[in-house]
């Protein structure tokens, strides 16, 4: 999506624009006297604004969870109270995030970014973004909206005809299944698949996927978009991995598309990349 | 002096108000110098000659502070509230559970080392009630034992307190840093100081913090001194998009709060797996006072900036938490933010609908 401003964007006019609010001392044109916080870059501001959005407030939503003592010993199956504090964490965390933004009267938060850690005895979620609402004051809803999108992917997806409506996630901690002796030892010194190793990354995946999908149903939405997927030993307790997965809930809003006609650019200064598997893990 | 048209000289070494500061004798004969320096990138250098923004000086402040929290001897050791709770531990009653935190910013002590019941302290302290709560900070929230015996080593109460001698330090060294720089931007006779870089870090060692702010000193060429020298994060194509969207930005903003958690009883079980709750807790159930704590930090920082800005707009915000596990359940979170506050200055023209496109690339 670009975005270009007229004529009156050119730096000729820029410097005079300048100059003629040096010569008014910068005076403030603001109509509030309300204090506003955000951590959008200016573009994300701009292309919100074309849309007739702005930035009320930055908000956060953080929550603790206790993981039990003992659990992490080699047994077998899903380590239930692990996955457990992780879904509680992040559920408080989000209620957490709604209710400031609900405070400070946003209609939704954009470009909420996850920051989960987890210790041997403690699950810590948080999530920053910027509550945005539309200008001309509507009332806010009751349960505003979240989105780990970007304000130039929310903006987008607002001209689509698709609103965002809350963050999905799911998380499941899975012990690799214990190798008979016989198998271990068939298996020593060989390239050959560890079944135990990805049978569980099977079950967790399935699991994590599972629930972030029922969350997404929960919250009535037709599907997750921009998902991001990690998974891995937990570092403290390697036989035990890891699948966690996040992102954004969609529904169709049934306004029209405003898109219209997509205009198709080739550039020709930049080399082609066919796909980039990474951008599917945020990076 | 001044120009006819209002523009400062560019050699003249001092502001056209004659003021000076504490800048150096030696910085103030290199902003003297005919040749000017900038930290600006090419591309954001060439935005800004673009815009009619010329570079004067790369100016800079430094501050460093000496940064012992708990030390011995420390007076943060006789915290104020609750009478001096650190009289419980010298009385004897199971001594410093955490250790002795001899090194500044790295051990902390645990304060509620004895076991106490809430309500017998008043004035025990040996510096209790003698310092005011703004100074030192004050309790955000606490916690009470929900269980009904009491032992030498339990923790019958907690409380997540506001450290406000860490974050007026901080807010100490930072903004002396940004005074300095601006004195040196004010010799230069700029109008405003754009593309500035701050640093927190320790020098030599934990004990001593440096705060380090520079920037690039720049007049607008052909307007008047504006009434205060503006300062912004930002540069280039940023700025110039910040002003093309009808903002003007005032000033550069940082602000640091701290949160230390005095665990109570089930804080302390729940953060060493949760089993000695007494029931009160499930495994796997929340710690609350270590998410009040986490809400805390980011809140009060952003509600100290917030409450500075007026009607102006803190753009840019960039949130840096840091939080450590002190032990036995204690917990501190440290939280940053930094921004630019901008003003709106003119009804900015609605950007047009954006155009979409497809890349094949």
């Amino acid at each position: 999506m670009t975005s270009t401003a007229d004529g009156d964007a050119t730096a000729g006019n820029l410097r005079d624009t300048l100059l003629s609010l040096a010569a008014n001392g910068y005076a403030s044109r603001s109509k509030s006297q309300k204090g506003s916080t955000s951590d959008l870059s200016i573009d994300e501001a701009l292309v919100l604004h074309s849309i007739g959005w702005e930035p009320v407030e930055l908000v956060c939503g953080a929550a603790a969870f206790s993981i039990p003592a003992g659990i992490w010993t080699w047994t077998q199956g899903e380590v239930v109270a692990a996955s457990a504090a992780y879904a509680g964490a992040m559920g408080r965390a989000a209620a957490a995030l709604q209710a400031e933004c609900r405070a400070a009267g946003g209609h939704g938060v954009v470009g909420v970014r996850v920051d989960v850690t987890v210790e041997r005895h403690l699950v810590n979620a948080v999530m920053v973004g910027s509550a945005v609402a539309p200008g001309g004051g509507a009332r806010p809803p009751a349960m505003p909206f979240l989105s780990d999108l970007s304000g130039r992917d929310f903006t987008l997806l607002h001209l689509g005809g698709w609103d965002p409506v809350g963050l999905a996630f799911g998380a499941s901690f899975v012990n690799a299944p214990r190798r008979s002796v016989s198998a271990a030892m068939r298996q020593s010194s060989q390239n050959v698949e560890l079944t135990n190793y990805t049978e569980a990354l099977y079950a967790a995946r399935e699991s994590a996927m599972e629930r972030m999908q029922s969350i997404a149903g929960q919250l009535a939405g037709h599907g997750v978009v921009g998902v991001r997927v990690s998974e891995g030993p937990v570092p403290f307790a390697r036989h035990v991995l890891r699948f966690s997965a996040w992102g954004t809930v969609v529904k169709a809003s049934g306004r029209p598309d405003e898109l219209g006609p997509v205009s198709v650019v080739v550039p020709l200064d930049d080399a082609a990349l066919a796909f980039d598997a990474a951008s599917l893990r945020g990076r | 002096m001044v120009h006819p048209g209002g523009i400062p000289e560019p050699d003249s070494g001092v502001s056209p108000d004659g003021y000076q500061g504490e800048v150096p004798p030696e910085a103030a004969g290199r902003l003297s110098s005919s040749a000017w320096s900038s930290g600006l990138s090419v591309n954001d250098f060439a935005a800004c000659a673009q815009m009619g923004i010329r570079p004067v000086a790369l100016v800079q402040g430094f501050c460093v502070m000496g940064w012992s929290w708990y030390g011995m001897g420390s007076p943060y050791l006789y915290r104020p509230a609750y009478g001096g709770a650190m009289g419980g531990a010298w009385s004897g009653m199971g001594g410093f559970r955490g250790g002795i935190p001899g090194t500044a910013g790295g051990g902390f002590g645990a304060p509620f080392a004895g076991g106490y019941q809430s309500g017998g302290y008043g004035g025990q302290g040996v510096s209790g009630g003698s310092y005011g709560r703004s100074r030192w900070g004050s309790t955000i929230t606490s916690y009470s034992c929900p269980h009904y015996y009491t032992g030498m080593d339990h923790r019958n109460f907690g409380e997540n307190f506001e450290q406000r001698w860490v974050s007026d330090a901080w807010q100490h060294g930072f903004d002396t840093a940004f005074a300095r720089m601006m004195e040196e931007a004010a010799a230069a006779g700029a109008h405003g100081v754009i593309a500035v870089v701050d640093t927190v870090s320790h020098l030599i060692d934990a004990s001593i913090r440096e705060f380090h702010v520079y920037g690039t000193a720049v007049v607008v060429e052909g307007a008047p001194r504006p009434p205060a020298i503006w300062s912004t994060y930002l540069a280039g194509q940023r700025l110039a998009k910040l002003i093309e969207a009808g903002f003007m930005p005032a000033s550069v903003v940082a602000s640091m709060a701290s949160v230390r958690v005095w665990a109570v009883c089930v804080t302390q079980a729940l953060m060493a797996g949760g089993y000695q709750t007494g029931g009160w807790s499930a495994p796997s159930g929340e710690i609350t006072q270590v998410s009040d704590a986490q809400m805390q930090a980011r809140r009060l920082v952003r509600d100290h900036v917030k409450s500075s800005l007026g009607g102006d707009t803190l753009h840019g915000a960039a949130l840096g938490v840091s939080w450590s596990d002190v032990g036995e359940g204690d917990y501190q979170v440290d939280a940053v933010l930094r921004g630019t506050r901008v003003r709106r200055v003119r009804d900015a023209d609605p950007l047009p609908a954006p155009k979409l496109t497809l890349r094949l690339s």
